[in-house]
């Protein structure tokens, strides 16, 4: 099986922030398209590392995570199977995650 | 008549310099046990009153700000995901020094959350949630140091009760 792992800070951007490319460079869904996309697609399992940030805002969380499942059309089935993500110091960060992504998929199932 | 002391027995003054020594270690021990205790308790309690400050402060802010009609997402980030990690931090290291933990995750990544649910609420009633949100997390602060407090001290009554003899 081959894995892989994305650290936010080091891969992607220093300070995480906001939902659009309008919020800033480091915005959500520019590491949705550019990050996660491509390797959920080439990669059996994705392992994204959240650590050394400690401010990650709900939109980007949800228009990253979340938008997965809105815009980029993967299951959540398919995201329990092949994404896992940790932050090591705030434990919150992984429970927003799995809400945004629990929310993304009854929004969709639901047509809302 | 005076008794010779023969090499296998120790001479009764000694024997008292060491027993009254050993009490005094014991008593040492366990002043210093209780002073420790004391300490720890004292500084479990300042800090879990900083964490309540904190969390209630948070939320009168939030509240303030959430009355502006104008209020963007991006506002809510800044202010919520700065202020939550710094009371998780707080929370943090009292886990690891003390093992309490005053506020689960599951409650904190509600409050990162939540909030920005109000904003698009259609009948405005913020209030209502955020007052139910705020409540239960104070609750849960002083429910979780009660219970690390009782589970301290029975821990001490527990022992000194099985140090004592059963009753006939």
């Amino acid at each position: 099986m081959n894995t892989k792992n994305i650290n936010v800070i080091n891969d992607f951007n220093k300070k995480p922030y906001g939902r659009y490319p309008s919020d800033g460079s480091g915005n959500g869904e520019k590491f949705r398209k550019q990050y996660l996309v491509p390797a959920l697609q080439r990669f059996d399992k994705v392992v994204v590392d959240l650590t050394g940030y400690n401010r990650y805002g709900r939109s980007f969380i949800d228009e990253a995570f979340g938008g997965l499942i809105r815009a980029e059309n993967f299951t959540k089935k398919e995201l329990d199977n092949k994404l896992e993500y940790h932050h090591n110091e705030l434990k919150s960060f992984e429970l927003l995650i799995q809400e945004r992504i629990e929310k993304a998929d009854y929004d969709t199932t639901h047509n809302r | 008549m005076i008794q010779p002391i023969t090499d296998n027995t120790l001479d009764p003054k000694y024997m008292a310099v060491i027993i009254s020594s050993i009490i005094a270690v014991l008593g040492w021990l366990f002043s210093s046990y209780i002073n420790t205790r004391a300490f720890r308790r004292a500084e479990t309690s300042k800090l879990k009153d900083k964490i309540a400050s904190l969390t209630e402060a948070f939320f009168d802010t939030l509240e303030e700000k959430m009355k502006s009609r104008t209020l963007k997402e991006s506002e809510l980030d800044d202010f919520i995901s700065g202020k939550i990690s710094i009371i998780e931090l707080h929370l943090n290291h009292l886990e690891r020094k003390i093992r309490i933990n005053l506020i689960n995750p599951s409650q904190l990544s509600k409050i990162r959350s939540e909030p920005y649910d109000y904003l698009t609420a259609s009948n405005g009633d913020y209030k209502n949630s955020l007052t139910e949100l705020k409540f239960s997390t104070l609750e849960m602060i002083e429910e979780s140091y009660t219970s690390w407090y009782f589970r301290n001290e029975n821990l001490i009554t527990n022992l000194l009760n099985k140090t004592k003899k059963p009753a006939n």
